[in-house]
């Protein structure tokens, strides 16, 4: 079934919908994926996928169900949309034979003329009109970004992974109070991770790339590739010789991209979500200083540049730019039209749901405002720079905000670099870390996860290393 | 080592994967994919079909907050030409729609001979010492002579059932309830009960052109808890989760109560907990779950995916003594019910018990086919995905340290001063390097050969081969627990496993003082 075919078959669902005097909201995604990799020049890895899913969310009587497909054709709609509806009134079954029904408010779908929309029907977002590469293109360019990546240093011996990755997306939102909205998406990834090798020691650094393509872009494969492969070949030959830094107490700069990573797993708790089920640290903190004055943290849901663009979210709401944190202040959290309800505060139009998935909150593009320091300012005194974090999903305990993670990095004395260091640990919080900033870089990092940061100097912060 | 292996709930059903009795797909589209794949030149054809139900509900404070069922139906075809590998995957299962798939794969094939031609190295190096041209896959046989068996399949014809239909059924929402009130029963401080159960029936057929045809069918069942305490401005959470492979009446089976309460316990006891020391200790990692240190300090570096491309420190040192002689290190995909067990492997190999470390000397690695043709080691039965939506790699089923002698109590009598992790939580490994990390969510001080108090935020980190050889004392009770494991073919259900070990010597990262 084609894509074209959708706005058809969710009229047939609203109709089925509310027949059962239920409201139904579907969410659909297409997507066409190539994948090529590298290996010694020649191809390691050629991959393509299609995938075409629709999730339907279900409201009867407040209570909501979901249930998602992968049969595009009127029957398998019609009987996820049944399974949906029989959920949610299985559910409010239950919460009326335990009582519970009145301490459970009820759900309602987003609707664009309560928002004041006149209408919400729109075709929208990046048109998926680039010229397209062909497999043979495709396939010469993973192999080129290996044999690039190996050119830079002969201390380099392999890129054990590499990619060229092409994403073609279309994804809608249609819901039976008038949302009808859908968008097109041409994406362009490429990472390589370069393994040097030197006196029997091995290291190894990555880095990715993203970019969207349109008509009115030019390509940037010609001018991305080289710079990855020198940064991270260059990154990897920096690590050689690393050493294992003393236990103690440091004076710490965490580089944008690891400071990115480790935003991206704080962003949960700046959910309204998270924030009413009191499973964010930030629960009653509203409009308290959480932060020194120089951390401000925004959502910016439009930047075509990032990979979490989006210029509706998954009701259906159109997106705009949300600020969290504004010197070191709690200003909001982010919401969907559910919580923004519950709570009493502002809708910032921040749901988000896979097909295969229930409506959740979260950002697209989560960005810690870049500081005025030069890198000369964040490199003075003695500072272990903090280079790569691993271990994010088992050494962050998103309960209490405090991590232990894995770290890399380097040590520098009077602006000069002395040592690169491994395989140690930093301990801390968030909420520590975030009251301790004293100095951020001009430059954001590229994305990593749902975010970009800066680089980030740390007061003090705990290393473990060597006894 | 299997008979001896104990799992956590003593009452849950020990199905062991089966062949399904339904087969999911007919015959002639995959035939002809399969003849159409041959006829463009290639010298393995392969179809991997699947049809997964799954359902989910989810609770936050004893009510149902979402529930969700899906049901993903797709195939993959691969097509092999010598070492290089060709795979597409499509959601149209019609003659037609598997068709165009194999086209496709043949173009990138075609593709990426046009790129060899302009490459200065067109030949896969192996960096394992093994030999390259000697895997073994039984006879192959020409597309025109495809032979399987002439039986009549059942017809099923690729359309949701007609009626709705709950998985896990709606009498099970009252369990969400249990959980919830058994943790709030055990302490004032709770504050949130976050709890799942999830059931997952996922169904594969694989063909290919050396005749095979094989279906499996595996019946995944979870659950699991999440417990937020707070005491004076002071919050916590910790997690309790147990899986199976079973019908979704292993639900009843599984004692609730213990479940939540278990979580509870934990999060209260990190809630008084102080932090964990840092710097260079001897450590006793528990039985169970402390299998992650084997699965992520060595396990991801013997599989075939980075051996095959020399990207792991494991790479040329089959049998080289690689870990202290009480070490014996198994994959073994065929234990009774195990929650990484298979019937078959995703490419239709029979799994099997595979010992990787016997006595300390590096005896094998997991091998899937590519992986296979392209060192030379035989297959595994270690070919695994996510779903068809990815290709197969060389995956861990279930994973553990055989027992060994010691008691759990001697080896901790033996530290003076170090750290007990009677429960580790998850962990990454960077198999290029050896260098790995795992947290700790349940840990003790030892001093003087005693548990003392409990600790928090302890990270263990580490190289592969390094604290493999660290590893000194080896205990007798072996345990094996459910977990996921993430890698290039996706997320996959692996379980881990170990009796009690001592590691001599290992980083821990806690707080400085």
């Amino acid at each position: 079934m084609s894509w074209e075919k959708l706005p058809t078959l969710f009229a047939m669902l609203a109709d089925q919908a509310r027949a059962a005097s239920a409201e139904v909201e579907l969410v659909a995604e297409s997507k066409r994926e190539s994948l090529f990799s590298s290996h010694q020049g020649q191809l390691d890895r050629c991959e393509q996928s299609e995938v075409a899913r629709c999730g339907i969310r279900a409201i009867v009587d407040g209570r909501e169900g979901y249930s998602w497909t992968e049969a595009w054709d009127e029957e398998g709609l019609r009987t996820a949309c049944e399974r949906a509806m029989s959920q949610a009134r299985s559910i409010a079954r239950e919460q009326r034979q335990d009582g519970s029904w009145r301490d459970c408010e009820a759900v309602e779908l987003w609707s664009p003329l309560s928002a004041g929309e006149v209408n919400g029907n729109t075709r929208s977002g990046v048109q998926m009109e680039a010229k397209a590469l062909s497999v043979q293109d495709m396939a010469a360019r993973a192999v080129e970004l290996e044999t690039s990546v190996l050119a830079v240093d002969a201390r380099v011996r392999k890129v054990p992974h590499n990619r060229y990755r092409e994403l073609r997306r279309s994804w809608g939102v249609w819901n039976s109070k008038g949302v009808a909205r859908e968008f097109h998406d041409h994406a362009v990834q490429i990472y390589a991770y370069a393994l040097a090798e030197q006196a029997g020691q091995a290291r190894m650094a990555g880095e990715s790339v993203f970019w969207r393509q349109t008509p009115e872009r030019e390509d940037r494969f010609a001018q991305e590739a080289p710079r990855l492969a020198r940064i991270v070949a260059e990154r990897a030959v920096a690590k050689l010789g690393a050493t294992t830094p003393a236990t103690g107490v440091y004076r710490v700069l965490i580089r944008g991209e690891a400071m990115a990573g480790l935003l991206s797993r704080a962003a949960a708790y700046f959910s309204a979500q998270a924030v009413h089920e009191r499973t964010s640290i930030f629960s009653g903190s509203l409009a308290c200083q959480i932060a020194c004055d120089e951390v401000s943290i925004y959502d910016e849901p439009l930047d075509l540049d990032a990979p979490g663009y989006r210029p509706f979210d998954a009701e259906g709401a159109p997106s705009q730019c949300t600020r969290i944190v504004r010197a070191g202040r709690l200003e909001g959290f982010l919401t969907n039209s559910t919580y923004a309800r519950r709570l009493g505060v502002p809708h910032t139009r921040h749901a988000s749901r896979s097909p295969e998935g229930v409506l959740e909150i979260s950002p697209s593009n989560l960005v810690w405002r870049a500081g005025q320091q030069e890198d000369e300012q964040l490199h003075q005194g003695e500072v272990l720079v903090i280079t790569d974090l691993a271990g994010f999903h088992s050494g962050f305990r998103q309960g209490s905000g405090e991590f232990s993670l894995q770290a890399e990095g380097e040590l520098w004395s009077g602006g000069e670099k002395q040592r690169s260091l491994c395989n140690f640990v930093v301990s801390g919080s968030i909420q520590e870390l975030l009251c301790r900033v004293i100095g951020a870089g001009k430059k954001l990092s590229p994305a990593v996860g749902v975010a970009r940061a800066p680089d980030v100097l740390i007061s003090d912060l705990s290393i473990a290393g060597a006894s | 080592m299997g008979d001896d292996l104990k799992f956590r709930v003593e009452n849950a059903s020990r199905s062991q994967t089966r062949q399904s009795g339904l087969s999911i797909a007919t015959q002639q589209p995959i035939r002809a994919a399969i003849e159409k794949g041959r006829a463009a030149g290639a010298d393995f054809v392969e179809v991997f079909i699947e049809d997964t139900e799954s359902e989910e509900i989810s609770g936050v404070g004893g009510k149902a907050s979402n529930w969700i069922n899906g049901r993903l139906r797709g195939a993959g075809v691969r097509l092999l030409y010598g070492s290089d590998a060709y795979y597409v995957s499509t959601h149209d299962l019609s003659e037609a729609g598997l068709g165009r798939a194999i086209e496709h794969a043949a173009a990138a094939a075609a593709a990426s001979s046009a790129v060899k031609a302009t490459s200065p190295n067109t030949t896969h190096a192996n960096p394992t010492g093994g030999s390259s041209s000697a895997p073994n896959f039984g006879s192959p046989s020409e597309a025109n002579s495809l032979s399987w068996p002439k039986v009549e399949l059942p017809r099923y014809d690729l359309v949701l059932p007609p009626t709705p239909q709950s998985l896990i059924g709606p009498s099970r929402l009252r369990l969400l309830k249990r959980l919830d009130q058994a943790a709030r029963s055990r302490s004032s401080s709770v504050t949130q009960v976050e709890s799942f159960l999830l059931w997952k029936r996922q169904r594969v057929l694989i063909a290919n052109s050396e005749n095979l045809w094989v279906e499996d069918e595996r019946p995944y069942v979870r659950v699991g808890v999440t417990v937020t305490v707070e005491d004076s401005g002071q919050r916590e959470s910790a997690y309790a989760r147990l899986g199976a492979l079973a019908s979704a009446e292993w639900f009843e089976s599984v004692d609730m109560e213990s479940l939540a309460v278990q979580a509870t316990e934990r999060a209260l006891l990190m809630l008084k907990a102080d932090y964990a020391p840092a710097g260079e200790m001897p450590v006793v990692i528990d039985a169970g779950f402390g299998g992650v240190i084997f699965h992520e300090a060595c396990g991801h570096g013997l599989e075939t995916t980075s051996v095959a491309k020399g990207a792991s420190v494991f790479c040329g040192k089959l049998g080289e003594k690689v870990a202290a002689d009480c070490v014996t290190a198994i994959d073994d995909g065929t234990l009774q019910g195990g929650w990484g067990s298979l019937g078959c492997d995703d490419e239709g190999r029979a799994t099997e018990r595979t010992v990787l470390i016997e006595n300390g000397v590096l005896k094998s690695y997991m091998v899937d086919r590519l992986g296979s043709l392209r060192t030379g080691y035989a297959c595994t039965g270690s070919a695994r995905r996510e779903s068809y939506r990815f290709a197969p790699t060389s995956r861990m089923r279930n994973t553990f340290i055989a027992a060994g002698q010691d008691s759990l109590e001697s080896m901790i009598a033996d530290i003076d001063d170090g750290l007990y992790a009677k429960e580790m939580g998850g962990g990454s490994v960077s198999p290029g390097t050896g260098d790995f990390n795992f947290s700790v969510v349940e840990a003790y001080r030892i001093r003087r050969g005693r548990v003392e108090e409990a600790v928090k935020g302890a990270t263990l980190v580490g190289r592969g081969i390094e604290t493999l050889g660290r590893i000194t004392r080896v205990g007798r009770e072996l345990r094996l627990q459910d977990g996921m494991c993430g890698s290039v073919s996706g997320t996959i259900p692996a379980a881990v496993g170990q009796p009690p070990i001592t590691v001599s010597s290992i980083l821990v990262g806690g707080r400085t003082r």
